[in-house]
This record gives C-alpha cells, structure tokens and sequence, in this order.
C-alpha cells in the first residue's frame, strides 16, 4: 500500500522545558476587574496618567465585543488568565546576574549566544517582566536608548513615552488593544536618533512560562529621520494543558528617509491565544519591512499594519505561516497608503497540515491622497493533507485613480510534476518534495539574519516520508 | 410601504468590519408588487412551463433574506423548462420593465434536463425618472451534460435600485455559463452563487460594468466546488468614472472532496476618474488538498503605454481612454451567441459596431 506523504511536525521540545512556579514567584489573581487593574498598576509604580489611562482602557474593553470574524476564541475565558506574573528578581544586565532557572531557559533557547555573535542589544522577559536588558556600549554611544519599558517610563524620554503610547494602536481599536492598555507589563523602549545606522539588529525575546498567565509587553520603537534599524522579536512558551494569552503590542513610528526592519519568529506553544497588534507610522522616503514567521500558537490573530503617511514611502511584508495539528492561524497584514507616490509589496506564504487552518488576510487600502501609488501582493497557499484548511481573504479599497494595484493568489498541492521533474534528475521522491517545501519557505527565511533563518528552518523541519498516495 | 431592511451579498467568510464589505444593506426593501415581465421564444425552442425541481434549495447569491423576499412576493413566476438540447439558434428572451416608483419583485426558474440545452436572454430596464427597486431572483437546475446559458442585461438610472440574483447547482457534467452586462447610473446589486455537484461540471461568469455618477455597483459570485473535477472562471471588468462605486466579492469555494477541482477568478478594473471608490475582495476558501485556485487582479489607471501607443497613433488622449474602458464591456459583449441580440447590446453599451460581422 502506498504511503501517504507525512509532513513532520514542528519540533518543539527545545520550546516545551519549562520552569515550575516557586515561592518567588508573584502571581496576580485570575480574572479582569478594576481592582486586579489598581493592583497591576500599583505593582507597577506607575505614574498617575497611566493608572488612569489603564482604567479607561479597561471600560474600552468592557464596552467592545468579540470580533465576529476571524477564528473562535469564545473558548477564551479571561477569567482564568492572571494578567501579571513576575519572578522576585530585579532586571538584569548581565546574564550571570539572571536566576539559574531562567537563565538555563534563555541559554537552551540560545538568547545570551545569538547576543555575543550578532546582536546589538538584547531585551529577554519572563512572563510579566523583563530579566535581562543590555545594549553594546558602542551603541549606546551613538544615543541608540534601548532600554525595558518601565525605565522608559520614567527617564529622560518620559514626556515622549507620554506623548506616543498607545496612539499609534488606539485602544479603541479592537478589544485586545484595549485589554492590552489596561494590564500591559515589560517590553522595551527603543529610539534612533536621527542619522544613525544601527549596523546589527536588536532582539527582544518575550518566554512566557507560568500557565493560565497573560503576557502583555509594550514595545516602542522611534526611527527619526535618516536613521535605521532592524529589530527581532522572538517568543516562546512551554505547552500547558490550560489556556495562556499573549497580547503584545507594538507600535513604530518611522521619520524621513529613514529605514526600519521588523523580524518576528513566533513560536508560541499550542495552548497559546496569539491576539497581538503591531502598526508604524512611516514618513516621506522611508522604507518599513515586516518579516514575520507564524509557527505557534492555537489561536493567533497577528496583521501587522503600515501607514504610509509619507510621500514615496514602501512598505514590504514577507511573512509564511505554517499550521498544523490543533491550530487555527489567522495571519497577515494591512497597508493604508495615504500619501503620494507610496507603495507596498507583500508576498505571503501559508502551509497547513494536520488538519491546521491558516486564514491569510490582508487589507491594501489606498486612499484619495495616495495618487500615483503602487501596491503588488502575493499569497500562495500550501494544503500538504485534505485534513487541513486554507483560506485566503484579500480585500482591496482603492481610492485615487491614479493607482496601480495588482494582486494575485493560488492554492494548490505540491506539484506532482515538479516532484516528476526532480526524480527525472535522480532525486529521491520523499528529498524532493522536502526540497519543494523547503524552496516553498525560502523567500522568508532569506530576509533572516542566517541563526534565525536557521531557526525558522528547524522550525518547519520538514520529513517527508513515503510516498505520496 | 412598510420600512424593512435586508441583508444581502454576505461574504461566506467574514473579514475586518471596518472594511464595511461583509455585506450590503438595503433599506426600504419591502416588495409589495411584481414588475411587468415579456416573454419571448424564438420559434424553434421547444420548452415546457412547469418544474418538478424544489427551487428552495438552490442558494443564491444575495442570500437568504433576498430569497425570501422573492418568494413572497412572486410565488409562482415563471418556469422554464427545457428537455432537450434546443437548435443553437433558439433562445428566449424576458425582458422585465420597471415604470412605476415602487418596489417590484419577480421570480424566474431555469431547469436543463440531461443532455438538455437552453439560452435565457433577461433584460431588466427601468424607465428614467422612477424611484423604487426592481428585483430578480433566478434559480437553475442544470442536468448532467446539460448546458444553460444565462446572459443578463440591466439597466437602470438614478433613483432606481436593481437587484440581479443567481443560483444555480449543476450535475455530472453540466456546464451553467452566465454573462452579464451591467449598466446606468442606478444603484445596482448582483449576487450569484453557483454550487458544482456533479463531477466534471463547471461554471464560466463573465460580468462586464460601466458605472459613472455617484452610483454603487454591489457584487457577490461565488463558485462552490462539491464535485471532483469541476471547473470555475469567475472574470468582472469594468470601469469607474465621476464618483462612482463598486465592491466585487468573487469566492472560490473548494469544499472537502472536490478533488481535482480548479478555479480562477480575475478582475480588471479601469479607475477613469478621480473620486471613484474601487473595493475588491477576492476569497479562495480551500478544505481540499488536491485542488488549483488562482486569484488576479489589475485595478487603476489604463496602462501608460497603451495609451501612448494609440495616442501615437493619433487618437486623443481622452478618446484612447474611452476606447479602453469600451474594450472592457465589449469583451463580455462579443460573448454573446446570437448576432442580432449581440448587435443590439453593443448599440446599447456604446461599442463599435462590425457591420461586416
């Protein structure tokens, strides 16, 4: 009897080592209420306007309904979600400075090695708060302020802390933003100033290890003009058998002629409701790249979106998505083009397998001040069983009629000829269909630093097996 | 009339609200009265009145509350029946009239039986002035290796709000063949929803606008693929001038078990002037590995280079334009099988007419 062509799962046991909850561990109460709000924010130390700002935003989020698009997440009970979590330790920065146990877990995920080789600065939390935080000197004396955010809270960037936060992702947007304003904790601060090329990417790594926790981190990052930056998130958790949340939020502003690179690898655990927001703000002549890899969670809701306020500005997204066995990954992107001669290029990947479900959805909007703008966007979709689920759901408002949109999309299976075509040149069946779907992945893992690019390819390790029936 | 809202044109899949293309929303949509239909055979076609198919089960594409609506307000309608393959000059021709304000509604139901073969030509056209909607809800029944070609033509002009809705569901074979050519400065809706049962069965709707003023053009196809090995081509082109709207919805629908199924969908859209508002959503929903779909679209300016080439050519910009945008609905007119009904539809959307043809 013929084999069907098996798709290994993600491996993810280097992600699953997990730290059990000790005495010094400080846990807030399950649920969402006003007090639960007080007590974060008074955990906190934060200054009076946050406190209200974080009340508002809970009656925000009181108000607003579950979305009624996109995957079920009714199973969502936030009831049984601690919104604060935090290991008795201060923020670090030296790792020898880190508990042992946390410190283990970061090395096994390879933070402080990724920091010595390529890294500018790295920023490493543990469920609510940041551990460990450390930039380069020699970045640091270019004026580069990479710094966890509650010390940004605080310092010589208050005022412009004050002056952004959360008005580039308004609250009002959506429930989970608004839920993210009322218990947000940790994430980092991150300002170029203007000129500056930071040569070598930041990292923040988010690990959220305590079950039936939020993780609510806020991350900043201004570009001024001229300057550049690449900035990679990474997040992780071990597999538990009740729910966790992630409601990260993160918002970029980027000025004049400047250039900012965004790079998520996502490898939360399948236990994980992923229902994260990330938007920039992009000035004239400047350049926002995405390049984002969905590989975890049960539940994800992540569309990264650009505005494009500036004349001449482009956005790039590269993004691949892979879903398998219980998850239902609900991915993409959107883009306002809302000045002259802007443009966007997307080019999305999806593989389901296992009966996983990925939705790939975008939005491309041109408003009536984008004349002369371009936008091109790619979806393909891989479908490795008939156990699985793909959909692709691209909407388009074009409002100027000087634009210039094209889009295309396809869904398919491997290609038996092109699985024909290499066995002809005396590749075995099962390499050449590993290859088929490695080649699938290439144009993301290409636009990776190489640790990551190999990170994401262990990721999607890819054994196929047998023959295809 | 009673004030009553209904919901049509419902994405099978939603997306983000704020796009506010999930569905339309059509208010005052109490249909009380029919329109005034004509019906007109050639001589040769040879077709019976009554259907033993139960129509109720054929979505459409408008959806429920438009489907109601139609049983309400026309029960009965008119059946078209046809049990054999009909000599490829014979067709028949309804043409409904709107010439009252108010809201009208009618029904009409399409059966092949197998290896039958049928041509429905349906004209809806309003009179200038009048207020109100004329609505038309078509179902087809196609039997295996039937065919039904349905070309439809609506016209309507400000203050007077069209609805054109489709279902159909297909056998072993069959192949259901829908072109339609909308036009005026009315608000128009148009919903079709095409399910392929049977295996080899296929589907081609080819749809070409022209929407000027401040008119809306609402639209919702969608190709569901049951059987094995059906095929799909949904293509809508068109242009927008002055502040005009249009929202294309185009799914392809590739449930479990159709394997080897494949569909496409294109859109071309020329943006003439500025103000105009182009929405596309184009959806491939796919529960089955072994499947091809594929989704383009072009949206904006008609190309620089083909524009210089002909004012090279020493045609006037403006005129170069004109004749691109006229390419577009011509392309949906030159499928049209009969000469004579072709002719007069080029008249009517402004094309060249061949007389040498």
């Amino acid at each position: 009897m013929e084999e069907k062509t098996y798709v290994e799962d993600v491996d993810r046991s280097v992600y699953d080592i997990r730290n059990e909850e000790g005495d010094n561990v400080y846990r807030i109460h399950q649920g969402l209420t006003k007090e639960i709000v007080m007590k974060i924010s008074e955990e906190k130390n934060d200054p009076q306007w946050m406190r209200d700002f974080r009340l508002k935003c809970l009656d925000i989020y009181n108000d607003l309904k579950l979305p009624n698009w996109g995957a079920d997440i009714s199973d969502l009970n936030m009831d049984e979600i601690a919104t604060y979590v935090r290991t008795n330790t201060k923020m670090a920065n030296t790792w020898k400075d880190v508990p042992k146990e946390i410190k283990d877990t970061f090395e096994q995920l390879g933070i402080p090695q990724a920091e010595r080789e390529s890294l500018a600065g790295v920023g490493a939390q543990y469920d609510s708060e940041l551990v460990y935080h450390n930039v380069r000197k020699e970045v640091e004396d270019q004026g580069v302020i990479y710094t966890d955010f509650e010390s940004a809270l605080r310092g010589p960037y208050a005022d412009l802390v004050k002056e952004k936060f959360m008005t580039i992702i308004k609250p009002e947007e959506h429930k989970f933003a608004a839920l993210h304003g009322a218990v947000w904790s940790g994430g980092s601060f991150v300002y170029v100033p203007k000129g500056v090329d930071v040569g070598i990417p930041l990292q923040s790594y988010f690990r959220l290890n305590a079950a039936g926790a939020g993780q609510f981190e806020h991350t900043l990052i201004i570009v001024e003009d001229g300057a550049k930056l690449h900035f990679i998130e990474g997040c992780s958790a071990p597999k538990y058998n009740v729910n966790n949340l992630h409601a990260g939020l993160v918002e970029i502003v980027v000025g004049d002629d400047a250039t900012m690179r965004y790079s998520t690898i996502e490898n939360w655990s399948k236990n994980m409701y992923n229902l994260n927001s990330k938007k920039a703000i992009v000035g004239k002549n400047s350049k926002m790249e995405w390049v984002s890899g969905s590989f975890g969670s049960h539940v994800s809701y992540l569309y990264p979106c650009t505005v494009l306020n500036g004349e001449n500005s482009h956005m790039e997204f590269t993004g691949i998505t892979f879903a398998g066995e219980g998850q239902n990954l609900d991915t993409g992107l959107k883009v306002i083009q809302n000045a002259p001669n802007t443009s966007s290029a997307v080019s999305t990947k999806s593989i389901s397998k296992g009966g996983g479900i990925c939705t790939t959805r975008s939005e491309v909007v041109i408003t009536a001040k984008g004349e002369n703008s371009k936008s091109a966007v790619s979806c393909e979709s891989l479908m490795i069983d008939d156990i699985s689920r793909s959909d692709t759901i691209p909407a388009m408002d074009i409002r100027t009629n000087t634009a210039d949109v094209g889009h295309e999309a396809t869904i398919g299976r491997i290609s038996d000829e092109a699985v024909f075509y290499m066995m002809a040149r005396g590749i075995p069946e099962e390499e050449a269909k590993t290859m088929i779907v490695s080649g699938f992945a290439e144009n993301v893992s290409k636009e990776l630093p190489l640790e990551y690019a190999v990170e994401m390819n262990n990721l999607i390790r890819l054994e196929m097996k047998g023959s295809i029936g | 009339m009673e004030a009553k809202q209904m919901i049509i044109n419902q994405l099978p899949v939603r997306t983000w609200n704020h796009l506010k293309m999930n569905e339309a929303v059509v208010k005052d949509a109490a249909f009380v009265k029919k329109g005034t239909v004509e019906v007109f055979p050639t001589a040769g076609l040879q077709v019976e009145s009554t259907s033993s198919v139960d129509f109720s089960t054929i979505p459409t594409g408008a959806g429920k509350d438009m489907d109601l609506a139609a049983t309400a307000a026309d029960p009965e309608g008119i059946t078209i029946y046809s049990k054999k393959e009909q000599a490829e000059e014979d067709f028949v021709r309804l043409v409904y009239t709107y010439e009252e304000d108010g809201n009208a509604m009618n029904t009409l139901r399409l059966e092949t039986a197998d290896d039958a073969t049928l041509t429905v030509y349906v004209e809806m056209k309003a009179k200038e002035g009048i207020t109100g909607k004329g609505a038309l809800s078509i179902k087809a029944k196609l039997g295996k290796e039937s065919c039904l070609r349905l070309i439809t033509v609506q016209k309507s002009e400000e203050g007077f709000e069209l609805f054109n809705d489709i279902g159909g569901a297909t056998e072993e074979k069959a192949k259901f063949e829908v072109c339609q050519l909308i036009l005026g400065n009315g608000d128009q809706y148009n919903g079709c929803d095409v399910e392929l049962h049977g295996e080899a069965s296929e589907t081609e709707i080819n749809v070409g606008y022209a929407k000027a003023g401040k008119s809306r053009l609402d639209m919702n196809y969608i190709a569901r693929h049951y059987g094995p090995l059906t095929i799909s081509n949904i293509t809508a082109s068109g242009s927008l001038r002055d502040q005009s709207f249009k929202l294309f919805r185009g799914t392809l629908d590739f449930v479990r078990g159709a394997k080897e199924a494949s569909g496409a969908e294109a859109e071309d859209v020329f943006l003439i002037d500025d103000g105009v508002i182009n929405q596309t959503i184009p959806l491939i929903l796919c529960g089955e590995e072994n499947v091809a779909g594929a989704h383009g679209a072009t949206i904006g300016k008609p190309d620089d280079d083909t524009v210089f080439y002909l004012k090279s050519r020493g045609i006037p910009e403006a005129e170069a334009i004109e004749l691109l945008a006229q390419a577009k609905l011509q392309a949906v007119v030159h499928k049209i099988p009969h000469k004579a009904l072709r002719r007069e539809y080029e008249i009517l959307t402004g094309g060249f007419v061949d007389e040498e043809e």
